[in-house]
């Protein structure tokens, strides 16, 4: 009888249940989500750090600019890093372009208005289908009939688009543009990609999940933790690229994998469960080096921290809010800043130290010998020292300090400051404090960043100390991501870490666009886009615009661009629209015990150690076990990879155009003859998707599962509740 | 009878009331908020560095006002709000475009009901039955090492102790994954996949338990049980002659577990709106993070689908609370 049990019973019950799931934990169990039997040393494990994804099951690569595991964004899912087709990449370590799918760079005509994308003979999608010059034509075509926001950039530039032969793609452009292939150039993160015309032809853009997504690299999706966190990727041994340039890569699966917070990525770099990732805070970063003998970082021992992030970090201000609408007054501000202290606080616990950026310019080689060394003369004239920081530097052992000691910053000159303020009406009041020309106490207000890169918080503070020294009264407000790029984008702020200041390349205008010229500039204050410019449409900088106009018109990489790029610098130098001081210097730690032969510079610099973009990639087909983790299906000695790096563009004469396009257009392009080599390939290949097949069935199961899982306990324990309760309920009183 | 059905449906009332003012205080609140979720997707896209055609940022900037149904006034945006929830459809997620919000939440939400329907429950019922016996038993030797334990434990902030069972039981002594909800296993209902899920949920079940149980359960039904203890009916019960057996189980216990349902059932009803904190440090899938990150992007349709949930669940555990009432307290029955 119900009467009977009594509660110690019940709790006895209940302990017992919890003390058995709690212990049935066989220790041998894997820590990592792998197939059984897999060993440490058949996987490379790479941070997924985008987080858990919502929705693990949308491979849909272009229905959303936002957050999606295939979306272009977060590289966390391995996505584009594996699978995704590229035409072209950057090598952001030499600035020069890799074709990939593509044979060679794209060819333009002499005006800009077209271009030619030829296709690597071999290519072929993981199913076995060529991939064809009718794939280009379908991505573009599909894209710009797709309802907007998805393929806005087709819809924006490409007139038409067609295939002269199974190779040849033939793009006309709505108006000149010599870099229109950025598009689907890989810079940094991603582009867009080619999709398989046999996949997508007939789907909704919007709706269709594209899962498991059909790839063109050297591994296949093979599982997916329906919690969002991992996806794990199986090396697929009839890709392409294995046949074309005699690579496989070491590892035989792929992990990439959320393990929680700093703290939780730290402890799991320490036990050798990952081996690479993004950055950690200082302290997590202490605990690896000190933990970890096996760690390198952009460099093979300490200092490891990876000093040349595509974004200058710094202060920017709004251009239209007096009083920062005078150059005058930024200058003052900038003049007020004592850079050796901002500069100090951020050599790391490893001797790890920023690469100073005075220009909205990372200082790669290549990129001080074209900016900073022609312009010193210049830079100088506004109080440029080069040697600001360089004891600090070659104390830190600094890998610039000995080859291009010309990297410093604008040397604090209180007294200019000042001049500079009282000439604007300024003055300081009985207090010493400084008033604005009306009079008012001058208050500044920094936005700066919270929960997320939280190095230019640090900024934000230091700075605000500085500008506090000289007399200004400053507050400093931190805020999540989304009001802190809101305030941005709609340019609701005085002072701000924002970074506008970008580059990954020599050619700079892949990142200038729209914030360099005025025509770009359509909206007012408070409306959308009101942040992200300083050459206004209120007030042009005609000096620039027609600077800008002419680079739209001259090829990347010419004499002239590198020209057109300096005289806008020096524009950018006197007004100074916002004050970057170094990219924030990352710790992308790379685990050096399980796996070997990871880039690092100056020995062996062959890419950028940045496990978020598509680009790594090439670590991936580079990498090598070392031994120390026991393997099976690693291939210990990989061939190295030898691909070409190539200018950026190649650009026709007249004749040369005509004879290229002379040919008629090829029609019926869709019923090429699959050589014989590769129907054989297409058996080999159908097994692969089967298993997909199957492994996707596993994941919906498992949701289903646990939905099912959860019900019932729910029903259960319902169920028990009621009849304690009743039970309760009937008792008469003693 | 009909001071039943006036009882009844005067909670009803007061329930769709309260869903009422929650749905438009949700409504509004996000409204307030100095950001904008397409400016914020368009600063991302800025920030990640892709080239974008200048005139095409402007273009996308246009359609997702329009797609977000940002487009409109505030007054057409709110009914067409309750529409979509009479109708059963919350919209497209807007930082999971085009991805239903009801897709997203019933991946998420298994894992949160399953994690904290169990740790709850079990938080509940053993930090009640310790805390009433510590309290009655108060002059032995393990009431008052369980007092000191908890007076210990409940202040202590959630994270330092969900850090510390993560280094000892993950990293130290690694018995338990560092984090996640499921590792890779065979198909279909199995053992493994059962025992699978229980290890990925021991660590987060035991830091919610933890500080509930030993906590706040356990020094609530103590100080509850101390005061009724003094009470006129307990020294009755005693002077009866009544063993302190009976005096605990049918005096005692029975009297703390009202306000200790009331509590119980709240706490089951707030389970929809997750536990952000276990769900981030041990990277637990679930509804908390899911509603943090809708918060971060300001994600209108989902910070409501979420709420929403939250709402129901705590105001129909309110309803079905005050209806169950008169079952197990007799001096609400007989009034």
């Amino acid at each position: 009888m119900m009467t009977k049990i009594s509660y110690v019973a019940f709790s006895t019950a209940l302990l017992l249940v919890a003390a058995l799931l709690l212990s049935a934990v066989p220790a041998s169990y894997g820590q990592l989500p792998l197939p059984a039997g897999v060993p440490r040393g058949d996987v490379l494990v790479i941070e997924n750090h985008w987080g858990t994804y919502a929705n693990p099951n949308n491979w849909n690569s272009i229905a959303s600019p936002g957050v999606g595991p295939a979306s272009i964004a977060p590289g966390g899912s391995g996505y584009q890093q594996l699978c995704k087709a590229f035409l072209w990449y950057i090598n952001t370590s030499n600035s020069m372009l890799i074709p990939w799918i593509a044979a060679e760079p794209p060819i333009y005509s002499p005006d800009f208005t077209s271009l030619i994308v030829k296709i690597r003979d071999g290519v072929y999608w993981n199913d076995g289908t060529p991939l064809t010059a009718e794939d280009v034509v379908f991505t573009l075509k599909y894209l710009k009939e797709a309802p907007a926001p998805i393929g806005t950039n087709e819809k924006a530039s490409v007139k038409d688009a067609r295939a002269l032969d199974k190779l040849t793609a033939l793009i006309e452009l709505n108006s000149p543009n010599p870099r229109w292939h950025y598009f689907y150039a890989v810079i940094i993160y991603g582009a867009g990609g080619i999709l398989p015309k046999h996949v997508w032809e007939g789907k909704d853009p919007q709706k269709f999940e594209n899962n498991p997504p059909l790839c063109a690299g050297p591994y296949n999706l093979r599982a997916v933790d329906p919690g969002g966190n991992w996806f794990l990727w199986e090396r697929f041994d009839n890709w392409w690229g294995s046949k074309v340039f005699g690579v496989v890569p070491a590892a035989k699966y792929v992990l990439y994998i959320n393990h929680g917070p700093d703290e939780a990525k730290a402890l799991a770099m320490t036990k050798h469960e990952l081996d690479a990732l993004r950055t950690l805070l200082p302290e997590q970063a202490e605990l690896v080096i000190k933990n970890n003998p096996y760690l390198k970082g952009w460099r093979a021992s300490a200092p490891f921290a990876w000093p040349l992030d595509p974004c200058v970090k710094g202060l920017a201000f709004q251009t239209k809010t007096p009083p920062f609408d005078k150059r005058e007054v930024r200058w003052a501000l900038a003049y007020a800043i004592d850079y050796r202290v901002i500069y100090r606080a951020f050599v790391g616990i490893d001797r790890s130290t920023p690469t100073p950026a005075a220009l909205p310019v990372i200082p790669h080689a290549s990129d001080i010998e074209k900016y900073y060394i022609p312009l010193l003369d210049y830079l100088k004239q506004y109080g440029y020292d080069p040697e600001l920081v360089l004891d600090i530097a070659r104390e830190n052992d600094a890998w610039w300090a000995e080859q291009y000691p010309v990297l410093g910053f604008w040397k604090q000159d209180l007294a200019k400051a000042e001049q500079l303020l009282t000439a604007q009406g300024f003055r300081r009041g009985a207090d010493g404090k400084w008033l604005m020309p009306d009079g008012t106490p001058w208050t500044i207000e920094i936005k700066t960043t919270s929960g997320f890169e939280m190095e230019s918080q640090r900024i934000a503070f230091l700075a605000a100390d500085q500008w506090r020294a000289f007399g200004i009264d400053v507050k400093v407000t931190p805020l999540e991501s989304g009001p802190f790029s809101t305030s941005y984008s709609i340019g609701d702020f005085q002072v701000g870490t924002f970074w506008p200041g970008c580059s990954q390349i020599l050619d700079l205008y892949a990142n200038w666009y729209n914030r360099w010229h005025s025509k770009y500039w359509t909206q007012k204050k408070g409306e959308g886009g009101h942040g992200t410019g300083w050459n206004t449409a209120e007030a042009p900088i005609e000096e620039l615009n027609r600077i800008v106009d002419e680079l739209e018109r001259t090829a990347p990489d010419t004499e002239r661009a590198f020209e057109l790029y300096r005289e806008a610098l020096k524009i950018w130098v006197r007004d100074l629209p916002w004050l970057g001081f170094f990219p924030t210097p990352f710790y992308t730690f790379q685990d050096g015990y399980a796996w070997d032969n990871w880039p690092t510079h100056p020995e062996n610099y062959y890419m950028d150690p940045v496990s978020w973009w598509s680009q790594h990639l090439f670590i991936i087909l580079k990498v090598k076990p070392t031994g120390r983790a026991p393997t099976k299906d690693a291939i210990m000695d990989p061939k190295p990879l030898k691909v070409a790096n190539t200018p950026l563009v190649k650009v026709a004469t007249a004749a040369e155009w005509e004879k290229l396009i002379g040919a008629p257009p090829a029609v019926g392009v869709t019923t090429i003859t699959v050589r014989e080599t590769l129907t054989q390939q297409v058996t080999e290949v159908r097994t692969q998707l089967v298993t997909q097949v199957q492994t996707q069935t596993v994941t919906t199961l498992d949701v289903g599962l646990l939905s099912g899982v959860a019900a019932v306990v729910g029903v259960v324990l319902l169920v028990v509740g009621i009849a304690v309760g009743r039970a309760m309920g009937r008792r008469k009183p003693a | 009878m009909s001071r039943l059905l006036i009882f009844i449906a005067s909670r009803l009332v007061a329930f769709a009331f309260t869903v009422v003012i929650g749905v438009s205080v949700v409504f509004i609140i996000p409204r307030l908020l100095p950001y904008n979720p397409v400016e914020a997707q368009i600063g991302f896209i800025y920030s990640i560095g892709q080239f974008y055609d200048p005139t095409a940022i402007e273009m996308l900037r246009q359609t997702l006002y329009e797609l977000y149904g940002l487009k409109g006034n505030p007054i057409e945006q709110y009914f067409a709000v309750w529409r979509r929830i009479l109708t059963f459809d919350l919209g497209p997620s807007i930082m999971n475009f085009p991805t239903p919000v009801i897709t997203l939440i019933s991946i998420a939400l298994p894992w949160t009901i399953g994690l904290l329907t169990f740790s709850t429950l079990f938080s509940w019922t053993v930090g009640n039955i310790i805390g009433t016996v510590a309290s009655f038993f108060n002059h032995k030797k393990f009431s008052k090492a369980l007092t000191g334990i908890a007076v210990v434990l409940y202040p202590v902030p959630y994270f330092i102790l969900a850090l510390v069972l993560m280094f000892t039981f993950a990293y130290l002594i690694p018995i338990f994954p560092l984090g996640g909800g499921l590792t890779l296993v065979g198909m279909g209902l199995s053992l493994e996949l059962a025992l699978n899920l229980a290890k990925h949920a021991a660590l987060p079940a035991i830091s919610i338990i933890i500080p509930g149980a030993l906590g706040w359960w356990f020094l609530s039904s103590y100080t509850l049980t101390t005061q009724k203890k003094t009470e006129d009916f307990v020294r009755y019960a005693e002077l009866k002659g009544l063993s302190s057996r009976v005096v605990l189980r049918r005096y005692l216990i029975r009297n703390i577990l009202m306000p200790q349902t009331t509590a119980l059932g709240l706490a089951l009803g707030g389970i929809f709106s997750g536990a952000l904190l276990t769900e981030v440090v041990y990277a637990y899938p679930g509804i908390g993070r899911l509603l943090y990150a809708a918060i971060i992007n300001n994600d209108y349709n989902m910070i409501m689908g979420i709420s929403l949930l939250s709402i129901l669940g705590v105001s129909l555990a309110t309803l079905l609370l005050d209806l169950i009432y008169p079952l197990i307290d007799p001096t609400v029955r007989y009034r």
